[in-house]
């Protein structure tokens, strides 16, 4: 952790400032005929500068599919996407403001930590000093002169991460960057990244997983099928969830009159739905009924999630 | 451009597939140098004392351009196998540069392959015929032969750059050019030999002025099949540079 704060310092005084990923009208179709597969329907969002962007789904929901088109990978097959309204083919030096990592795959197994980024950092023009600055910043200083194919999934995860880092880009995307990572790691990665954000950069991370990445990110695109089915700050997802009353009483009978929410009735205690505390405390009240029990429940946000993807 | 193509030779060196192909292309020469030396006079093959059958020794590097055209395939397979085809386009999206620059610091491994080859199969002749009765070549026929060595192998690590971009899987690549080289190609250079001298493998034998061979025909000479391998190499290396910036990399 001390690497990682060193080294953010090191990355504050050259950053980068962000760009604005535009994503509009994004349709991605494999295949011809019967085999034809839509990877990607009509998806537009947009990344800001300063902020995480969580891009979210399920698997095989087109997460992948949508960054590669991003990034010039894979050819959209109608719609665009760009960076401050320039594609990415048509960057001069995209290393040096677009950092990408697309999981811990791309490294090969002959080749060390060092010599990875080193090959890297040639074509793309970047320093050699830059390759200790990432090395440290992911915490893969010691290992740098192993071959990465004695690497444990986390390393890999943790180099791809460094390969991103390399140019001090002004805008990361990264697919799936905790997958793999023990809990420390997890810590880590979503500090530097909340870090690189608070410096002006732009960082769009997907994830399958809501839970992992919820801490991490201030804005979420949510999609599944390919389609897009959210696309708000994590507050206003927050905001989305319900909330359940749960109450223990020995005349839970006399909420069967209770008209401000859907009653629930469970062994020994009965859930109020679409009510607020206050509201059934009042009815409580009112009604002179004695509780045991009173307390609210948020749903889960993970639910929320699994809700709107059709998980 | 430049600063691609140094990153292209580092990936090379930065891995060691390319030590065993080349030594396995060394070895192979030499090895075919000491055979023909040992059935010469017999099988059908010239004497020692003949002019052709020395040709054939001194250019015995010829057989090894097949691990040269498989030194390709890798080099540009490898980049799909491993995936890190994805970095290499993500820091140079114009995937033209990424080409130019790999068939050329390939092209250049292939020349100084065949470089050592020749030297090997000149020693490796040598060695072969010290202490009996055989020709002498000019010192200009040489030179010819080192300079096809050098040509054959350069053009043939370009040939296999070309076809591994487009084939993209390694297996597949490595096993066709094997199927290739050593089968359906062999097999139609040897016995229909019309039809052979018109394909790399043909062109090649002709480059090095290669001139036994069975049911009587004839390989085109030496500038018609350098003319004719060139050919194969723009074919190729155009349907790569035509298809590689058009497909997903997926």
């Amino acid at each position: 952790m001390r690497l990682l704060v060193e080294s953010r310092r090191t990355s504050t005084s050259s950053g980068n400032s962000g760009l604005l990923i535009e994503v509009n009208s994004l349709t991605k179709v494999f295949g011809h005929g019967n085999s034809q597969v839509n990877a990607v329907t009509d998806l537009s969002f947009s990344a800001k500068p300063g902020r995480v962007t969580g891009f979210l789904g399920p698997n095989g929901a087109g997460k992948t599919t949508s960054l590669r088109c991003l990034v010039n990978l894979v050819a959209p097959t109608t719609g665009s996407a760009t960076f401050s309204g320039n594609s990415y083919h048509d960057l001069d030096q995209p290393a040096h403001s677009i950092g990408v990592s697309l999981g811990f795959t791309g490294i090969h197994p002959g080749r060390s930590a060092y010599s990875h980024l080193k090959v890297l950092a040639t074509a793309a023009a970047i320093s050699k000093s830059r390759i200790q600055v990432v090395l440290d910043q992911v915490g893969l200083t010691s290992a740098a002169n192993r071959k990465a194919g004695s690497f444990s999934t986390g390393m890999k995860q943790r180099l791809s991460l460094a390969t991103a880092l390399l140019g001090d880009p002004g805008v990361l995307i990264l697919d799936e960057p905790v997958n793999g990572l023990d809990p420390e790691g997890i810590v880590e990665i979503r500090h530097l990244l909340r870090g690189l954000a608070a410096e002006g950069r732009t960082i769009l991370l997907s994830s399958h997983v809501l839970s992992e990445v919820e801490q991490t990110v201030d804005d979420v695109v949510i999609i599944s099928s390919g389609k897009l089915v959210k696309d708000c700050t994590l507050g206003e997802l927050v905001a989305t969830t319900k909330s359940v009353v749960s109450v223990k009483s020995p005349n839970l009978e006399k909420f069967n009159s209770f008209e401000a929410g859907t009653v629930e009735i469970l062994v020994d205690s009965i859930a109020i739905h679409g009510s607020s505390l206050a509201e059934v405390g009042h009815f409580a009240f009112i009604n002179g009924i004695e509780l045991h029990d009173l307390h609210e429940a948020k749903q889960d946000l993970e639910e929320v999630f699994l809700e709107l993807t059709g998980s | 451009m430049l600063k691609q193509i140094r990153s292209e030779f580092q990936k090379i060196y930065t891995t060691r597939t390319w030590l065993g192909i080349i030594f396995a292309s060394l070895i192979f020469s030499v090895m075919t140098v000491f055979a023909y030396a040992q059935i010469a006079g017999s099988m059908g093959m010239p004497n020692l004392n003949t002019s052709e059958m020395m040709t054939l020794l001194y250019g015995g590097a010829a057989t090894g351009v097949a691990l040269a055209l498989i030194l390709g395939v890798i080099g540009a397979t490898s980049e799909y196998r491993y995936g890190t085809i994805d970095h290499t386009y993500l820091v140079q999206p114009k995937r033209y540069i990424v080409l130019y620059a790999k068939l050329l610091i390939h092209g250049i491994i292939g020349a100084i392959l065949g470089l050592v080859a020749f030297a090997l199969a000149y020693l490796a002749t040598t060695v072969a015929v010290s202490g009996k009765d055989h020709a002498e070549i000019s010192t200009g026929e040489l030179f010819t032969i080192a300079m096809a060595t050098i040509a054959a192998y350069a053009i043939y690590t370009m040939l296999g750059v070309a076809f591994g971009s487009l084939v993209r899987n390694q297996l597949v690549g490595v096993a066709a050019t094997f199927v290739w080289i050593f089968i359906f190609e062999r097999l139609l250079v040897v016995f229909t030999p019309d039809i052979g001298k018109w394909l790399p493998g043909g062109a090649v034998n002709g480059l090095f002025g290669v001139t036994a061979i069975l049911n009587g025909g004839k390989y085109f000479d030496r500038s018609t099949s350098g003319a004719l391998l060139i050919a194969y190499a723009i074919v190729l290396i155009g349907l790569s540079l035509f298809f590689t910036p058009r497909r997903d990399v997926s």
